[in-house]
């Protein structure tokens, strides 16, 4: 099975800037605050998702178990959404999950997209 | 010299710091939004994560075989998750930790179980990550208690 080369720079670099705007677009009375927060999920998720992308480039993983081990993020999600000023137990929830979904997102597009530069073969 | 375990230590440290000096964060916004109390150390918590914990791991184990044949074990782990929420809801709104036991059980029934279900089975290099997971949530759980007035590592 071939090893792929996967660029997590340019990764990380696009979901920072997603989370970005999905903290402005979802909490925009406390702004700086979410982009904080939700910089600070993927920040505590990185070295797992490096290496959980990687399982998943060489089929050690299913699209499906990799989806459940950044789901899996959750609790850790929903209490570091907490920390938003005013922001409910079912709103911080959303938030965190929000942020999961853009990680995912990112990431599978990703590796979707083999020929894009980003994905190539070792 | 610092050798490989040694850097993987500290990095560990670091990141559980972290964690739990967001949650402490999040518990005094918590409290300064409602102007409640604090909700104290209880060892029915720690014991209740330890043992979850366990039955999760055992669980994982498990999932390399197929659902239907693992209903009883995963029946018992539902009815764990459901006696500790209802322990922790008896503690009081401002109670962090109950937040973290319905979103762990969310996890387990709308997430874990039901890809169990439709997938019939999982891999194992999935059953070590998830493993691994499940330790460090109910680390946090655990860390996050001791650190609670009257906790091992309640600091004024």
């Amino acid at each position: 099975m071939p090893t792929v080369n996967i660029d997590f720079n340019a990764i990380f670099s696009e979901i920072e800037n997603q989370v970005k705007n999905l903290a402005l677009a979802t909490a925009s009375k406390y702004k700086d605050q979410a982009i904080d927060v939700g910089q600070r999920i993927v920040a505590d998720m990185k070295d797992d998702l490096i290496r959980w992308t990687q399982m998943l480039a060489n089929e050690q993983l299913s699209t499906d178990e990799f989806e459940l081990l950044v789901k899996s993020y959750e609790v850790e999600g929903a209490v570091a959404g907490l920390e938003l000023a005013g922001l409910a137990h079912v709103r911080a929830y959303d938030f965190g999950m929000s942020v999961l979904n853009v990680i995912m997102d990112v990431i599978m597009k990703v590796l979707n997209s083999l020929g894009s530069g980003l994905l190539q073969p070792k | 010299m610092q050798g490989k375990a040694g850097i993987k230590t500290k990095k560990t440290m670091t990141r559980k710091m972290f964690r739990l000096m967001w949650a402490l964060m999040a518990i005094s916004a918590v409290l300064m939004s409602t102007g409640c109390a604090g909700v104290k150390y209880d060892a029915v918590t720690i014991a209740n994560a330890t043992s979850v914990n366990k039955q999760l791991d055992a669980l994982a184990d498990k999932s390399t075989t197929d659902f239907s044949a693992n209903t009883t074990q995963i029946q018992q782990v539902k009815d764990s998750l459901q006696a500790a929420i209802a322990h922790e809801k008896k503690r009081g709104k401002t109670n962090i930790t109950a937040y973290m036991w319905t979103d762990i059980n969310k996890y387990f029934n709308n997430q874990f179980l039901a890809t169990w279900q439709k997938d019939s089975k999982f891999g194992q290099p999935f059953v070590n990550e998830i493993k691994k997971r499940f330790d460090e949530i109910f680390k946090y759980i655990t860390d996050l208690e001791n650190h609670k007035a009257g906790g091992p590592d309640y600091q004024k």
